[in-house]
């Protein structure tokens, strides 16, 4: 193996392997296509050369030799591309010519022998190559390629300025070294002994090409050399020198040669060994930290842990464990306690590495409720604390303080391994205390409002059945009422009838005709006997509407044939008072509502009428519609309703403002209008009155609506349902 | 007959009663004027001149306690001698009030029997 053949080979992995580079680093771009192009023509004409050198026979030198050429005939090409490329001055035509050329003298090496007409032995070559008449012509054509594109890329190099004139400037350096090492190479081809030493120096353009593709980004590429390929390399060096030092010393010392092959297999084991002692030390020690517990824990991963759980639960007992937890599993501690205060007094404590329950004394947590702030035992001084603290084997302790007056207790024992805490652990400790407090504070406070919720939701229970009971009471004394009402009612009629009964048969069943005198005597007790028992009547119906006793059981029906009934039965006492009843009939829609309780409306509308109005008069019932509502109105020519009055026609006989001033009802029981409204509005109408004054009549007015589609089809919402016992109203009073 | 020379003023609203009372008192020989309304009344209480007056609270238009008090405000023409509540309102509040305004008696109407309001007015009349 001679040093020839070694520069060969250092050139080929070189030059391959900065062409490699250059090429992946952007295989799409022309620049680095056409860089690539001309370093892998030196790798393979160096490839060649190689082979050339370690040639055992003339054929097979031959064979190389014309590979070689061939290769080498193509780099002025490729480099003339090359520079014209960088330097933008890329001139087809000169191209064209160019490869053209160098076409032909590749064509003359490879099939004819007047490129290379054979090889003859010279100085320590077995081979050399004896030029043909084309060599010498392609000679000239490559040296001034190669000037020209120096020339090209020195130009460049002037012209330009700041990055660029760093790159062009290694690169010409390197073209230069580079091209003029390899021209050593022509020396022996005419004779001159001189052997090619320079070779070797064709690798230094690689090297800065490299330089400059680092440093200064040349081609664009940004190439980042890693401590671990620089790491590589250097230990690639000392595995190459430690095996060449051993092959030395061997030679030197013990006479032992060794083959090349055997060297190689030397370099490889060392890389090996070098490039595995790293990773196995790692994983042997991982494994030795497990063992002893002392692996060490990932301290952000702990943290990220120890908030996950701060953040997940406000459950003061599941906080507690689950940090405990952590922290034991993690730090890998024996044993650890939160002890939960609450005036001083312990009321919870959460552990966990303890065989059974801890117990502390009321004075030793006072001890440590002194505390101000984490103390670790080994930095305590000789005293009544430390001593607690070994009895107990409290390595760590640590108060959680918060705005709060109670203090609770972070305690920790002895960690696995036997170490003391180091300072990474009690950094971890000092960010974790104020967030534990925190956080305790917080699940303390979450249990005292789940407690007052509890209280809160118990007083409210109270508080309700307090109501129902009430409500029953209503309920039971609404009923009395009632019944008082009704019970009452029914025993006054029982005397009222009697005294009806005999004021009737004295007046019309006598024995004896009656004086003037005692028959209108007679005829006014049963009068005021009848008003009686009209105004329990009243009394009745009034208490019925009142606790929702009545039934209201709508129908469509025609209001003209209801006023005319009504009529026929008050004939007999309009005629009396020789009254004119009229109806002006009209063409109305059927209305909706409860038959039975239009009819006592209007027979109080049309008995109010006659009862106010002077013989002679007139009592007129009109209608009015709109579609949606029907109006029936009472008209008549009595004595009409002063203004002030009007307002409090619907009323009940209640005092006004501390009066006793009463509405003049002329004989009627005066709850009438009470009970029309009353019932009007409970079937969705109105009921209203005017009158111009004293003496001008009055028109009483009510409205009911009409039995369209929509209220037919809605007809529950009309009705209403009696609570507890029903009965129809009482009849009316005429 | 003596009786002739008294007046008497029924202010009442309720006809039968009026009227009723109209009658019992003239049998007797009284004279008697009657209101049915507290206006009517009150101008009449006010032409003053009666032996007795008696005077029901829920009247239309004014009651009786206003009329009571309108006339303390303005004293009649001619004095009457006594004035005397009749009622069916029987509350000690409106009693009370009744006398502090200057009533001389107080009578519940459906307390009393015909002869049983006779004698007590014949009382009210004989008192000086």
């Amino acid at each position: 193996m001679t040093y020839y053949a070694i520069s060969a080979l250092v050139n080929f992995i070189l030059s391959s392997s900065l062409g490699l580079i250059v090429f992946i680093k952007n295989p799409r771009k022309q620049i680095n296509i056409t860089f690539a192009f001309f370093a892998f023509a030196v790798a393979l004409w160096s490839f060649s050369y190689f082979f050339w050198q370690i040639s055992s026979s003339k054929e097979d030198a031959i064979s190389w030799l014309k590979l070689l050429m061939a290769f080498a005939i193509f780099i002025p090409a490729f480099y003339l591309h090359l520079v014209t490329a960088l330097t933008n001055s890329s001139n087809k035509y000169i191209l064209a010519i160019s490869y053209f050329t160098f076409s032909i003298f590749f064509l003359s090496d490879l099939l004819t022998s007047q490129f290379i007409q054979g090889t003859k032995s010279l100085l320590m070559f077995g081979y050399w190559p004896i030029p043909g008449p084309i060599f010498h012509l392609f000679l000239i054509i490559w040296v001034g390629t190669v000037i020209y594109s120096t020339y090209l890329l020195y130009l460049s190099h002037q012209s330009s300025s700041g990055l660029v004139k760093m790159q062009t400037k290694y690169l010409l350096w390197g073209m230069v070294i580079g091209f003029a090492g390899g021209s050593t190479n022509y020396f022996l081809w005419y004779g001159i002994p001189i052997p090619p030493v320079g070779n070797i120096l064709v690798s230094l353009y690689v090297g800065l090409t490299a330089y400059a593709i680092v440093r200064h980004s040349f081609l664009d590429i940004r190439l980042v050399i890693a401590r671990t390929v620089s790491f590589t390399l250097l230990v690639a060096l000392i595995g190459f020198l430690y095996t060449l030092l051993f092959a030395f010393l061997s030679s030197t010392f013990l006479g032992v040669t060794f083959e090349l092959r055997v060297i190689i297999i030397f370099t490889l084991l060392t890389l090996l060994v070098s490039f595995s002692f790293q990773p196995i030390r790692r994983a042997l020690e991982k494994i030795t930290d497990k063992l002893l517990y002392k692996d060490k824990y990932d301290t952000s991963k702990l943290l990220y842990d120890l908030a996950l759980v701060m953040a997940s639960t406000l459950e003061l007992k599941d906080l507690a464990s689950r940090l405990i937890d952590t922290l034991i599993s993690q730090i890998r501690i024996s044993r650890g306690m939160f002890i939960l205060t609450e005036k001083g007094h312990i009321y919870d404590m959460v552990y966990q590495g303890y065989q059974t329950k801890p117990v502390l004394d009321q004075q030793k947590i006072s001890t440590l409720l002194t505390l101000q702030s984490m103390t670790i035992f080994e930095e305590l001084e000789e005293g009544d604390m430390k001593n607690m603290m070994r009895g107990e084997d409290f390595m760590v302790v640590i108060p959680l303080y918060t705005k709060g007056e109670d203090v609770d207790l972070l305690i920790l024992g002895e960690k696995l391994s036997g170490d003391i805490y180091t300072p990474e652990d009690i950094r971890i400790l000092d960010i974790l205390a104020p967030e534990a407090a925190v956080a305790i504070q917080n699940a303390k406070a979450y249990e005292e409002i789940r407690r007052f919720n509890i209280t809160l939701q118990e007083e409210v229970d109270k508080a309700t059945k307090d109501l129902q009971i009430a409500n029953e009471r209503l309920k039971q004394l609404d009923k009395l009422k009632d019944d008082f009402v009704s019970i009452t009612s029914h025993e006054l009629r029982t005397p009222m009838t009697a005294i009806r009964s005999y004021a009737w048969m004295a007046l019309h069943k006598s024995d004896i005709p009656l004086s003037q005198k005692l028959q209108r005597y007679l005829y006014r007790t049963l009068i005021s006997t009848e008003r009686l028992i009209n105004l329990v009547n009243d009394m009745l119906n009034v208490s019925r509407i009142e606790s929702g006793r009545i039934d209201i059981s709508p129908k469509p029906f025609s209001m003209i044939a209801l006023v005319k009934d009504t009529m026929e039965e008050v004939h007999a006492k309009a005629d009396e008072k020789e009254l004119k009843l009229l109806v002006l009939e009209d063409k109305i829609p059927q209305v909706f509502a409860d038959a039975d309780k239009v009819h006592e409306i209007l027979l109080n509308l049309i008995g109010n009428s006659i009862k106010f109005t002077p013989p002679g008069g007139t009592i007129l019932v009109s209608f009015f519609t709109d579609g949606l509502v029907v109006e029936t109105s009472v008209k008549d020519s009595g004595a009409g309703i002063v203004r002030d009055d009007l307002s409090r026609l619907f009323r009940k006989f209640g005092r006004l403002d501390n009066s006793y001033v009463s509405i003049s009802t002329s004989g009627g029981t005066g709850l009438g209008l009470y009970i029309s409204k009353s019932l009007i509005e409970l079937m969705h109408g109105k009921i209203w009155a005017a009158s111009e004054g004293m003496g001008k009549g009055a028109t009483l007015t009510f409205s009911l609506p009409v039995a369209t589609k929509d209220i037919l089809s809605h007809s529950e919402q009309y009705q209403i349902k009696a609570k507890g016992e029903t009965k129809g109203l009482e009849p009316a009073a005429i | 007959m003596e009786n002739k020379n008294k007046k008497i003023l029924i202010i009442e609203d309720d006809q039968f009663l009026r009227e009723f009372y109209q009658e019992l008192l003239q049998s007797e020989g009284y004279t008697v004027e009657v209101a049915a309304d507290g206006e009517t009344g009150l101008a009449k209480l006010k032409e003053g001149g009666y032996a007795l007056v008696l005077l029901d609270i829920m009247l239309p238009k004014k009651d009786g306690l206003q009329m009571l008090r309108d006339l303390k405000v303005q004293p009649p023409v001619k004095s009457n001698e006594t004035i005397v509540v009749l009622t069916n309102l029987g509350q000690d509040t409106v009693i009370k009030q009744c006398f502090e305004l200057g009533a001389d008696g107080y009578l519940i109407k459906s307390a009393l029997n015909p002869d049983q309001v006779l004698s007590e007015i014949k009382s009210y009349l004989q008192k000086p």
